[in-house]
């Protein structure tokens, strides 16, 4: 019994010792506990386990740098070898960090909305045909007659001219949304607010814009009375309402620098 | 570990023999265990101070599970350069201590 549990004890060390020197050690160590008594032998029993904790980790170290050192003498005899596994290897690395990040940011991460698993995309299929967007009387439609989502929201990217006074003429991305839009998102403007119901209908008051953080800052210098300016877009006259957060609006903002107000005849729906 | 190398010096002995050599020669205040004693003899049999005896003891007294070790020449000089070493540290030691102290 005990010298099972001194053999289990010496699978601390590392294998290569063991093989070397394990025999040797059972057997000395049978002889010291043979000539103990009964409390020098306990005592003896904790000395020796802590004497093999103690020794364990530097032969484990001790092999690793031996290996290190064969495997570095082996890696510099051999430059072109060498050379070959470093560029497979860093090849190899790359690929995996470029798959990781394309997986992990399609497949893997939670999209940076509030209830971001309960979100989906609504889209219309025609007999034979591939699936298209809606078009906004039909997400009008949907939106006053669905029971089994809590809200529809619109939302159409585009491009758009910034010609606001004494700056140059700045082509930035936009994107058309409905009034639910950033309320549905999660999404709270850090200045001013979101679209209202009044923005949402035909007329003048639609001429509303919420800038994104970045064009805020690049564009305004970040100024905190820029809401209820005006601003020429594609020129048209376009009231600043709010301007959105860093964070889960800037993924909103790498592809659309300013968020327009609702046209009501043109943006199709997602 | 200098005192596995000092245990050796008069003739081979196994694992067990040198603790007792050890612990004999320093009135047990030197108390090898397993692990302290064979990473030790790892380390010297690699730097090649000491060696794996092939003679045996008349197999009567002998466990044949047991392994011998010897000094080598390496180790004896090695062994003999160190005893120096500490002979000349221990006198420098008490010589100096044995000077009246100064006054600051």
């Amino acid at each position: 019994m005990q010298d099972r549990l001194f053999r289990a004890l010496l699978r601390l060390l590392p294998e290569e010792f063991r093989s070397a020197y394990a025999r040797d050690m059972e057997t000395t160590f049978r002889t010291e506990r043979r000539s103990a008594s009964g409390r020098v032998s306990l005592s003896l029993w904790l000395l020796t386990l802590a004497d093999i904790a103690r020794h364990a980790p530097a032969e484990h170290l001790d092999i690793l740098r031996r290996d290190g050192r064969l495997a570095i003498r082996t890696l510099v005899a051999r430059p072109l070898s060498t050379a070959a596994a470093l560029v497979t290897l860093a090849i190899a690395i790359g690929a995996n960090v470029a798959m990781y990040a394309v997986v992990n940011t399609v497949l893997l991460s939670p999209l940076p909305y509030r209830d971001a698993d309960a979100l989906v995309t609504v889209r219309e299929t025609r007999s034979g045909g591939d699936p298209s967007n809606l078009g906004y009387l039909t997400f009008l439609d949907l939106k006053a007659q669905t029971r089994t989502v809590t809200t529809l929201i619109a939302a159409s990217q585009s491009t758009a001219t910034l010609t606001d006074r004494g700056q140059d003429a700045e082509r930035v991305n936009a994107m058309r949304a409905s009034r639910d839009y950033f309320t549905l998102l999660g999404v709270t403007p850090t200045l001013g607010r979101e679209f209202t119901a009044a923005e949402d209908q035909p007329g003048e008051a639609r001429r509303v814009v919420i800038l994104s953080d970045a064009i805020w800052r690049r564009r305004f210098h970040a100024d905190p009375t820029v809401i209820e300016r005006t601003i020429d877009i594609s020129g048209i006259p376009f009231r600043i309402v709010g301007v959105l957060p860093v964070g889960p609006a800037a993924i909103f903002a790498s592809s659309a620098d300013s968020h327009l107000a609702p046209h009501r005849n043109r943006p199709p729906p997602s | 570990m200098f005192q596995v190398l000092v245990a050796l010096a008069d003739g081979e002995k196994h694992g067990y023999a040198i603790m007792k050599e050890v612990a004999r020669r320093t009135d047990g205040k030197v108390a090898l265990r397993a692990g302290t004693l064979y990473t030790a003899i790892k380390r010297f049999v690699v730097d090649g101070l000491i060696a794996e005896s092939d003679e045996r003891p008349d197999p009567a007294l002998d466990d044949e599970r047991r392994r011998y070790y010897r000094l080598t020449e390496q180790g004896r000089a090695v062994a003999t350069a160190e005893a120096e070493r500490l002979t000349e540290t221990v006198a420098q030691a008490r010589m100096k201590l044995a000077m009246p102290r100064r006054k600051s």
